[in-house]
Parts: C-alpha cells; structure tokens; sequence
C-alpha cells in the first residue's frame, strides 16, 4: 500500500492567519452592501413603475393625466358597469383555469417523474413549445376551427354546439388553463423530484394501493399546489391573448379587456386602468392569503443531502391506454388547434380563411424570410432576450434565495407578493409605468436618460421576466439543502468556487431551463416591446403585430411561426449541447431513475 | 453569502446597463443641440401608416436629417404619447383620424404649421383652420365591402341595411378595438348635420341594424375574415382596406368582394402632427417633413410602399392623383368636427360597447 | 504512526502527523435568531486532540454552536478561538473554508453530481498534496472506510451507511485539525449506528484531531467523548468528564438527560456529609444531595439504572450504601445477559431494573438503591 506524507497544517495555519480577520470584515461589508444592492434593483426595476402606475388612480394629476390631485373617481368607475363584470368575469375564468392547470400539471408532473410511462420525452416538449406558444395563438386556433364557415365547417362537420360551448366562459377558461399547464407542472414536478420515496413506502406498507399514495403525495405537495394554483390564477388574471380574441369574439368581456380599452383607445384613461390594477393587486394578495391559510406555515422544503430514489411505478396496458388517450388530448387542445389555425394562415395567402379560392403555399415565408421586417427586428429581439434572459436567471436566483429561506422572512414574504403582484399585472401596465417612472423630468433632470433606450426596454422585459423565472427557480432552490453548500465552505472552497462546483451543477438544468424559457418568452413579449423600444428599433413581435394590423395575416402569422421555430431551435441547441458537453455527474441530477 | 456577492455583481451590471445608457444619450443631447442650425438632430417619428419606415429613409436620403421611425399601431402609440405627456419624446405623429390630434390641438401639444403645397377641394375640407395639424391623405369609413358572388342586393343607403334582405348578414369594427370604426358611428351620427339630435338618432339606427343581426368583429381584417368566410355578406369597413381585398383576391364562383360607399361617407385622413415641446431645429425639420410628405416626391413613396393597405389612399394635394387602382372618390362626402365628435368618442364607445358589441 | 484498519478489514498504512489537533476557545458566545436566544453567552474550552460532545436535545442549541465554529453561523457576541486564531466574533467572522476543518453532516451533504472519488477529493483541494498524490491520497481513505471499490459510484447508488462513510472519509482526507461532527448517526440502525460509531472514534483519536461531535443520545456522549458538555436552551450547563457527568450531574435536567431509571419528589429529612435523607413516599432513603436544602423541603429524587438491583425480600444492607424500596413488576424484557424490568414502586415507575433472572410480572420485589447513582436536587442550588 501506499505512504503519504500529509502536508502538515502548520504551514497553512500560518498562512491563513495572516489576513483572516481583514478579510472576515470585508465580506461581512461587501454582504450587506450586496443585499442592500439586490433590493435597490427590486426596487428600481419593479416596484418602483408600478407603485407610480398605481399612483395615477389616486392621483391623476400627479402624472398629469387629470386635474385631480386626490380622487377615488377612477375607483367608482371602475366598480360599474362593463368593467365590474370584466373583474368578476376574471375571477371566475381564473379560478376555474387555475384549478385544472393544477390538476392536469400534477397528473404530468406525477406520469413524467413516476412511472414509466411511454412519449415523457415528448411531453417534456410539448409542455415546452406551449410555453413558448402565445395564449391569442391558441385562441386564434379554436376560432379558425369552430367559427362558421371555419376548418371544421369546411371539411363538413358542424362544429355550432362545441362553438356555443367554446366561444364563452369555458373556452376562455380552457385556453388559460392550458397555457397555465407548463407554470404548473414546472412548480409541481420541481417539488415532487425532492420527494423521497419513503412516503409512497410508508402507504404501500400500511395497505395503500397506488390511489392512496397519489393523494399522499398530494397532501406532501400541498405547497407547491398551491403555489401552482396561485401562479396560474395570477397569469390567467393578466392574460390579454384570449381577452383581445377568443373572449372578445364570443363578447365576454374580463378585466384585461377593460384594461386595455381604457389604455388603448382614444382618450387614454390611464386613471381607470389603475384602478383596474389596483383590483387586480387585490386579487392577488386574496389569493396569497388563502394559500397561506390554507398552508399554515408550510414550506416546501424536502430535499437533502442524503440521496433518495423515488419509486418509478410500472404502467399496465390499460393505464398506458388512459395515458395516450389523454396525452393526445392534451396536445390536440393546446398545440394542435392553433397549428392547425396559425399554420394554415400562415400557408394561405389573403387572411387565413381555408375555404375560398386562397391557395395553399410558401409564399408568405419565402416573403418574410427576404423581408427586413423579419430580419432586423428578430435579430434585436434576440439579442436583447439573450441578454435578458441572463440577467433575469441571476436575479431571480436570488429571489428565489430569498424565498427558498426556511421560515420565510418577511422581507421574503414581501418579495413573493410583489413578484406574484407582477404576474397579476398586464405587460401593458409595467409599460406605462416605466414611461411614467423613467420619463418624468425630475428624473432627466438626475442625469438619468434611459428612456427612449433599449437599456429601458431591457430592463424592463427583466422586470416582466423576473416573477415568472423566479418561480421556476424556486422550487428547484429550495431542494437544495443549505448543508450542499456548506458542505464545500466547510471542506475548503471558497464561495466562488462553491458556486461554481456545487451550486451551479446541482441547478445547472432548472438554470438552463429557466434560460430558454426567459429568452423564449422575451422574443416574443409584446405589450412592453410596444411602449418602450427606442424608435428606430423594431422589436419582432411589434413588427408581428403590424403585420397582422395591416391585413397581412399570412404574414404575420409566418413571422410568428419563423420566430416560435428559431426559439425552437435554440432550446433544441441548447439541450443539445448540454447533453454533449456537461459533466456526466451534472446530468444526474434531478434525472428519476 | 456568495448569493450576495453574486447580488452585487449583477447589480453592478445593471447600473452599467443604465448608467451606459445614460451615458450615450446623454453624451449624445448635448452634442446635437449645441450647435443648433450647423448640425443636424434626428426626428423621433411616432407612426402607424404602411408607408412609415420608408417615408423616414426617403427624407433622409433627400434631406440628411435623421429620421427615428416608431412604426407600430395606432392604438400603443397614442398609448405612449399620452403616458408622455409630462415629457413628450416624439417629434411627430403620423396616424389615421384627426380626432386625437384635435384633442392634442386642444392641449396645446401641437405646433400649428401651414404647408405651402396646394390643397384640392377634399384636402381644403378636411385641413383644420388653425393649421394645428397636417392630413397628408384620405381614406373614407365605411366601404360597403360585400360578396358579389352570394349576393345581388346592393344597397344605396344606410337605411336599407335595416331592411329584411340583410338580416344576419352585416358585419362592422368594433370601435373599442379598431380605431377607423369610431369616426364611421359618428359620421352616421352626424348625418343630419345637428349635433343635438344626430347622436339619438344614430343610436336608434344601430340598435335597428343590431335588431337586423349585426355582427361586430374586432377590426377590419377580423371582419373581413368572416366576409370571406362566408359569416356575413357585407362588411362595413376602412376604404383602404377594402380595396386592398379587391385588389388582392381573384374573383371566385364563391367569393367577388365588390365595394358599394353609401352617403355620406365620412372623411378619415391620415394626419401629421409637430410636437410643440421640441427645439428650434427640429422644429425646422419637422415643418421640413410636412413639406416633403405633401410633396409629389414623397405622395410617390407614400403610395409605392403599402400597395394592398394604406397607399390606397386619396391624395388632398392637386399634384398628386390618386392610385390607379382606387375607384373615383365617393360624391357624397363628410368631415365631422373632430374636436366635437373627439369628445363624445368614450361615451359613444362605452355606449357601443353595452348596447350594440 | 502506523494503523491496522477494523473498517476495511485489510491492513493499510499510512502516515499521519502527530497531535495535528488545535485548541478551541469558546467564549462567551451568544447568538439569537429573532427573538429566540439559541445560543445565550456559552463558553467552552477544549484541548487539542481532545474528543468534545455536546449533548442536548434537539433545539437546544448545540448545532448552532456547531455551525458557529464551522464558521456557517455568525455570532452575536463572544468569541471562537482555534489555537492562535480568533475566528468569530461580533461582526467578523472568518469564512468556513478558512478554518482547516473537516465536517460530517447530518444528511451527509454528497453532492449528488460528484461521483464518491470527486466527493473526497474535494476536500484535498486546499492541502498541498500534489496532485498526482491525491488520487492515492483519497483511494486510500475510502480503503480505510470500507469503501475502496466504490469510488466511481454516485452517492445515490450507495446505500445510507455508505453514504455515512464516503462523508466520514471526505471529512478526514485532508487531515484537518478540526472534525465537526452534526449528528452523523442519526439516519442509521441500531446495528449501524454502533459500528459507525466505533470506526469514527477510531479514525480521529488516529489522525489527532480535535472534535466537536454533537447528539442527543448519551450512550453515543458517553461512548465517544473526552469531555461532555451537556446543553440546554442556548446554555451549557455542565462540562466534565463523562464519569463525573454520570456521577455528579448538575441538574435534574443533566440528570434525566444522561440516563435515568427514574424519580419522584420527596421531602429532605436530614442532611450529610454530601449525603442526604430523603422520604419519598413514606419510604425513606439516603441519597447524594447536589445543591443545597434544608430539611422539610421538597427535593427531586432521581435514580440512574446503575443504582438499582432487584434481591432477594428480606436482604439486609448498609443504610449509608444502599436504600431498600418496594415495588410492582410490571415488565421484564430478555438482554441476553440477563433481564431489564420495569417496576412501579415509591421511586416512581423505574426502568432498565436488571437482574440476572426474569420476575413474572405483577410480582413484588425489593429493590435495592445505590446512594452514589440517586440524586436528590435541592431548589437553591
């Protein structure tokens, strides 16, 4: 066998000893000045545009959008009439969207993490390409299916008894769910990875079948339900897709819709679209508190040092049947109606209608490709989401530190209602409210001029990015016990050299993944791209919009398609090289099996 | 703590991030407005019109001045005009109706500027007195866009649409979502001239015509859909865009979209307006860029750009005629006083909305 | 120094440098969370090479000191002293990574990306050993643990014992002049716990570490420890050897917490040398007086396991060695060396009574107790 001689520590204890104490205090300023630094960012890109947002109900004149200095008027208009039933009509579509993304993303979550179900690969896409697939494009698809004279009129059924179904509270309730899928499956799946599988052996062991140990693992997954229902509740809440199509057509007006008819049509209402924020915010700090009542204190944090493999149940043929029964449902209802309608529309010339005498070609791609509409703006879009995207990863990293913290402080607390706040609110009201914030004299006046600049744009799809990041990274933090880490401070690695060797490989795909989605959702953001990008600078989905504006639906939609396809691309690229080049270790993480 | 070490770079990064900007804009207002009348400013154009983008390359190409395009949809647009109000960042707007520009006339946002180029008659109609804003061309609402293939009656007044051969079949805009439709209910509220009955008596027609099955889609394009879709056989939409369906779909043996305007038609300029809070030399400019606009040089780019949408529109200039592909401009025609009709436009619209939508 | 290895089996050898083990000063530390003191002006010295427990309950307080000397946790005030080196204070702390420690988890803390070779390698990152070295270095150590084939492993295809070891030899590898221990048995059997336990006493007392090892199982205190420091709500209440900590607990609350059989209230009746009387009951015994009290007053009597023996009904003994109760059997369980009863008597219910054979249950008894293993607490001590 081999001798060694060890090093002696002598040497080392000398060596640390000279600079230790210097450099303790160093870190103990450089922390606080950090942390102060991260709430200054908050504060700035966040809080601050949509507290002077929601100034302008109370204080129209403030802003000089009224005469009013103090005034609840915008309040009591906003409690009447059209608007009321908008809010109402909100709540109930929500609430309905939020409880079926929950369920249907736990039953994903569940198949795709604890059985051996066939296609999880295929779903972990599918659940993918939804997320980047815009909620008016899915709206936009069931229309071109089930409106008269539409695709399934054209091919000789009669779609009049789905439409009186669709075109109403539960189509638009259904498209939110849908898009509200992806949110909660990450939320949920994130969780239930940390979970070991003791649980399901402690019901197996007392007489459950597998029935019981998916209520246990419900009831062990509370928060992250809950947390999924809350997500889901506030996107659907904001969601402005189906409110300008589907809700639209079929006149059921919700809250968004009243939101933009005050902010979009002439005169500007900026006071009354406050006061609509204003419910919204309320909205969501209701729903904050129920989850909180309903948790009781829990946190979600499961996961330890101490490695555990779940439980992979075996599929029989005819749970296998259920499974692709549903599967294919699931997809025919979220990405296959709007491929059917954005692909046909993008194929026909004229404005996307299947029968009459349009032709089916590649003219409109062969039309965008050479176009600089397409060229110009999707390179600016992309570079801007590349950016984005990474800056939104490392900050919501630390908002998810700070949620994750066990206990939740109360900073922590205000962090989560802010964030979920931001999910409640349209894109369209962080736009004026940056306008607002960003472009008040005083401010110019400071020497600050970042409006009128991407940097403004930048930072503000941050700020729209920001909440919905940081959910996706929380769970993933929160399965990371403070002891990995601690571990390699305590074993010798700096804090530099933890992140980088334990930290980042453990969250390196919850990272990647929050990547792709930040930069897929940024390429194609609109309400802000549409206020704030510097003139001069066309970002895609404004030039998307114009198109489709102008009547040129098989141009816009080919736009749209070409731009989904290169965020396609670059996810595919990414995971790609991921599974080329990162550590085999890496890999295993988070991976059931 | 290495998350708040982290924290502090990425809050360093972002600070370069502002403080860049900052930096470059900074840096750059001084150097341009220093040495006004040597050196040249770049105008900020907010825009909605087709044409837009190439209208601000072809002024600059002749002029030198730079021209920052903010193309986008009216609707954002005004939107960010309003948001700024407090510190305007545009040099000029160029979108469809004059109501808003009556409504920033009103503000005093604009700098009123008459442009030498000659007006025709329908150009002398629509041009407002104190010149506080410039229409560079004219669409008409309502086209009467219908079906030829599905139908042979032809209507030749709004009234006759509440008869029995157009139930169900009669689709419009809805105004809280299309910005052309809004000036067409107010021009069939102005057809009577009287402002104090026209508003009752409009309201009557169009509780008439959705008692006669009218159908309401968001904008021009989504009502045009349901033409071609066999939903309704009779859009009433913006003249350029129905004329753009004229002229890009071949005839079929189901779908001959032909266009029919009823009296009055209600004039829809598209409209330049000067912000009054920028400086001297872009002000110059500014007035520059109206000149070239009404000039046959930029008629010419203006009707070369958007040959299915929003060149199609009437010249006012007596230099320029209008396309080839435009129909003669409808006889009976009519400009509502946009500072009046500007100020019903939310109750009308939120009347619209509970009552007819 | 030369090592024969019990946990891998084969004999292995290599050289450690001798009495490597630092002295640590605790001082006077405090430490709150909120409004909560887990820590409330604890001090604690312990010599270098020296195995210390700290034995507690959970919540405590003992693994908030523990992370304090890790440098995981900062202190409110006092001081943590390692050898020459003042490593925490109010407002200072010196990082975890500078301190020239070795640590054992309580979850175990393998990163789960690392294959069991990259875990314990790790921590040979800040030691000279050249590099070339390291990967003998490291076989070597998991040869010492028992784990020399399963180096290219992951952490999750071992089993939890395995685990345990992997953290155990990544905690030592690089010979560090400080191994904390967090509980490091908790997650493990009965069978287990005892061997671990045994090879982790084997390896510090070989590498002459200094050891701060925290758990809340006396057995595992007394069987590991040097020194014992016994705490409780943020404090620590007794230091000592674990034979003086048995002997002479402080407090009741050392008292229960390091093995009793049992106890009850009684009044003092007359006082000794060190010795007392006490009637619990109506039954009266000498006992070890600790504090001080007056006679009439009520006194917490208490009796360890060792103190009691079950005889024979009419046995005669030395009032000033042992005291005589009575009592009811209640249950008798087989130790393999003999019987443990439980017994309702004037003592209270008393557990862990052990005679060489079984009584039937519901059987009287007498049993004798020692006066040096019952202690009667006075209120003003």
């Amino acid at each position: 066998m081999t001798r060694l001689t060890v090093a002696l520590p002598a040497a080392r204890r000398g060596q640390s000893f000279l600079g230790a104490p210097r450099r303790a205090r160093r870190v103990a300023i450089g922390r606080s000045k950090a942390f102060l630094a991260f709430w200054i960012v908050i504060v700035l890109i966040l809080v601050l545009p949509i507290a002077v947002f929601l100034a302008v109900a109370i204080s129209p004149a403030l802003l000089d959008q009224g005469p009013a200095w103090l005034s609840v008027d915008a309040f009591a208009r906003a409690l009447t009439g059209p608007t009321l039933r908008g809010f109402l009509d909100s709540i109930v579509v929500a609430v309905i969207a939020a409880a079926v993304a929950a369920g249907v993303g736990f039953g994903l979550a569940w198949i795709l993490l604890r059985t051996d179900a066939p296609l999880r690969g295929l779903t972990t896409g599918l659940l993918f390409a939804l997320f980047l697939t815009p909620s008016y494009l899915i709206a936009l698809g069931w229309e071109r299916l089930l409106e008269p004279n539409g695709v399934l009129q054209a091919v000789g059924f009669d779609p009049a008894g789905i439409r009186s179904v669709i075109y109403g509270p539960i189509g638009v309730a259904l498209i939110l769910a849908v898009k509200g899928i992806p949110f909660a499956y990450l939320t949920v799946s994130n969780a239930l990875r940390g979970l070991g599988r003791e649980y399901d052996d402690a019901v197996r062991a007392h007489g459950g079948g597998p029935l019981r140990s998916i209520r246990m693992t419900v009831a062990m997954l509370a928060p992250a339900i809950w947390s999924a229902l809350a997500i889901v509740f506030a996107e659907s809440i904001s969601d402005y897709g189906v409110a300008a199509t589907l809700a639209n057509s079929a006149h059921f007006p919700v809250a968004t819709s009243e939101l933009y008819n005050a902010v979009e049509a002439f005169p500007v209402d900026f006071p009354l679209a406050s006061a609509i924020s204003w419910l919204l915010l309320l909205l969501v700090v209701v729903a904050l508190w129920l989850q909180n009542r309903a948790l009781n204190g829990r946190s979600f944090q499961v996961f330890s040092g101490r490695a555990r493999q779940p439980l992979i149940v075996r599929m029989r043929a005819g749970s296998i049947a259920i499974w692709l029964v549903a599967f294919v449902t699931l997809i025919a209802t979220s990405l296959g109606v709007p491929v059917v309608g954005a692909v046909s529309a993008s194929l026909i010339d004229g404005l996307g209608s299947i029968s009459g005498s349009h032709a089916w070609n590649l003219h409109n791609y062969q039309r965008v490709l050479v176009s600089p509409e397409l060229g110009g703006p999707l390179v600016y879009s992309a570079i801007l989401a590349t950016i984005c995207a990474s800056a939104a990863v490392v900050l919501a990293l630390m908002c998810a530190r700070v949620l994750a913290t066990r206990g939740g402080s109360r900073l922590g607390r205000l962090l989560d209602t802010a964030l979920l706040g931001a999910v409640a609110l349209p894109g369209i009201v962080f736009a004026a409210g940056y306008i607002f914030a960003y472009n008040l004299p005083i401010v110019n006046a400071l020497g600050i001029r970042i409006y009128g600049t991407s940097a403004l744009l930048l930072l503000a799809y941050l700020a729209t990015a920001l909440p919905s990041t940081t959910r996706l990274l929380v769970g993933a933090m929160s399965q990371q016990h403070d002891s990995m880490s601690q571990a390699a401070r305590v074993h010798g690695a700096g804090s530099i050299g933890t992140w980088l060797r334990v930290s980042l490989p453990i969250l390196a795909r919850p990272l990647l993944s929050a990547w792709l989605l930040t930069y897929s959702a940024t390429l194609l953001e609109l309400p802000v791209s549409q206020l704030l990008a510097p003139p001069g600078s066309q970002p895609i989905s404004v030039g998307i919009t114009v198109a489709l504006n102008r009547y040129d639906y098989g141009g816009g939609t080919a736009m749209e398609i070409l731009a989904i396809l290169s965020a396609l691309a670059i996810v595919a690229i990414a995971y790609g090289l991921f599974h080329l080049l990162a550590p085999r270790g890496w890999k295993r993480i988070g991976v059931a099996r | 703590m290495k998350t708040r070490t982290r924290a502090l770079g990425a809050a360093a990064a972002l600070a370069g991030i502002a403080l860049l900007a900052g930096c470059s804009a900074a840096a750059a207002a001084p150097a341009a407005s220093g040495s006004a009348g040597a050196k040249l400013e770049p105008l900020v154009l907010y825009a909605a019109e087709g044409y837009d983008a190439n209208m601000g390359k072809a002024f600059t190409a002749k002029t030198g001045i730079p021209v920052k395009v903010d193309d986008d949809s009216t609707g954002p647009l005004l939107t960010k005009v309003a948001a700024e109000k407090n510190n305007p960042q545009w040099s000029m707007l160029w979108v469809d109706g004059d109501q808003a520009f009556a409504s920033l006339a009103q503000q005093g946002q604009l700098l009123a500027y008459q442009s030498p180029a000659a007006l025709n008659a329908v150009g002398k109609t629509i041009a407002p007195a104190d010149h506080s804003y410039t229409p560079t061309g004219t669409t008409v609402m309502a086209a009467l866009i219908y079906n030829a293939a599905k139908t042979t009656s032809v209507p030749t007044s709004y009234d006759e649409l509440l008869g029995a051969a157009y139930i169900g079949k009669v689709g419009m805009n809805d105004p809280a979502q299309s910005g052309p439709t809004y000036p067409f209910i107010a021009g069939v509220m102005n057809q009577d001239g009287s402002k104090a009955t026209g508003i009752k008596a409009g309201e009557a027609f169009f509780e008439k015509l959705k008692a006669n099955g009218l159908h309401v889609y968001p904008t021009n394009g989504d009502t045009l859909h349901a033409l071609e879709t066999g939903q309704v056989e009779y859009g009433l939409i913006q003249s350029s865009a129905a004329i753009g369906e004229t002229i890009k779909v071949k005839p079929t043996a189901d779908y001959q979209p032909k266009i029919v305007y009823l009296p009055k038609s209600t004039l829809l300029p598209s409209v330049l307006g000067i912000d009054k809070h920028i400086d001297a030399t872009q002000q110059a400019e500014a007035k520059k860029f109206v000149d070239f606009a009404l000039s046959a040089a930029g008629q010419k780019v203006m009707q070369a750009e958007d040959t299915s949408g929003d060149s199609l529109y009437w010249p006012i200039v007596t230099s320029v005629k209008a396309l080839p592909q435009l129909p003669a401009f409808p006889s009976a025609y009519q400009r509502i006083d946009p500072t009046y009709w500007g100020s019903q436009e939310p109750g009308i619209v939120s009347w619209f909305e509970q009552n007819i939508k | 120094m030369t090592a024969v290895l019990a946990a891998s089996g084969a004999p292995a050898s290599f050289e450690l440098p001798a009495g490597t083990g630092v002295e640590v000063e605790i001082s006077g530390v405090s430490r709150s969370f909120g409004s909560v003191a887990a820590l409330d002006d604890v001090s604690l010295a312990i010599e270098p090479g020296q195995i210390a427990v700290l034995l507690g309950p959970s919540g405590s307080g003992k693994t908030t000191l523990l992370r304090a000397v890790a440098g995981i946790e900062t202190v409110d005030a006092g001081t943590i002293r390692l050898g020459e080196r003042v490593l925490s204070r109010r407002g200072s702390t010196t990082s975890a990574d500078r301190r020239d420690l070795g640590m054992v988890f309580q979850d175990y803390a393998l990163w789960p990306h690392m294959t069991v070779r990259d875990n314990v390698a790790f921590a040979l990152r800040r030691t000279r050993i050249p590099i070339a070295d390291r990967r003998a270095r490291v076989d070597e150590v998991l040869g010492r643990v028992g784990l020399g084939e399963h180096g290219p492993r992951y952490p999750n295809e071992l089993s939890g014992g395995q685990q345990q070891r992997v953290a155990l030899a990544r905690a030592i590898v690089a010979n560090p002049s400080l191994l904390l221990f967090d509980e490091p048995l908790s997650n493990l059997d009965a069978d287990l716990r005892e061997r671990m336990r045994v090879e982790i006493s084997t390896l510090v007392r070989e590498s002459g570490a200094t050891a701060i090892y925290i758990t809340h199982d006396q057995s595992e205190a007394f069987a590991l420890a040097d020194v014992i420091a016994v705490v409780e709500a943020g404090r620590i209440v007794q230091v000592g050897s674990p034979e003086s900590i048995f002997s002479h607990p402080a407090t009741p609350f050392v008292a229960r917490f390091t093995g009793i059989s049992g106890g009850s209230n009684g009044t003092l009746r007359h006082l000794g040398d060190g010795r007392a009387v006490v009637d619990v009951s109506g039954c009266e015994l000498w006992v070890t007086l600790i504090g001080q009290a007056m006679p009439g007053e009520r006194v917490d009597v208490i009796a360890r396991a060792t103190a009691l023996a079950i005889v024979p009904d009419g046995t005669r003994v030395d009032e000033a060695v042992h005291g005589l109760v009575e009592g009811t059997v209640i249950d008798s369980a087989y130790r393999g060396a003999g019987y443990d009863h439980v017994v309702e008597s004037s003592l209270g219910r008393l557990t862990g009574v052990r005679d060489a054979q079984s009584h039937p249950r519901g059987s009287r008894c007498m049993i004798s107790v020692a006066v040096a293993a019952t202690f009667a607490f006075g209120n003003n001590r």
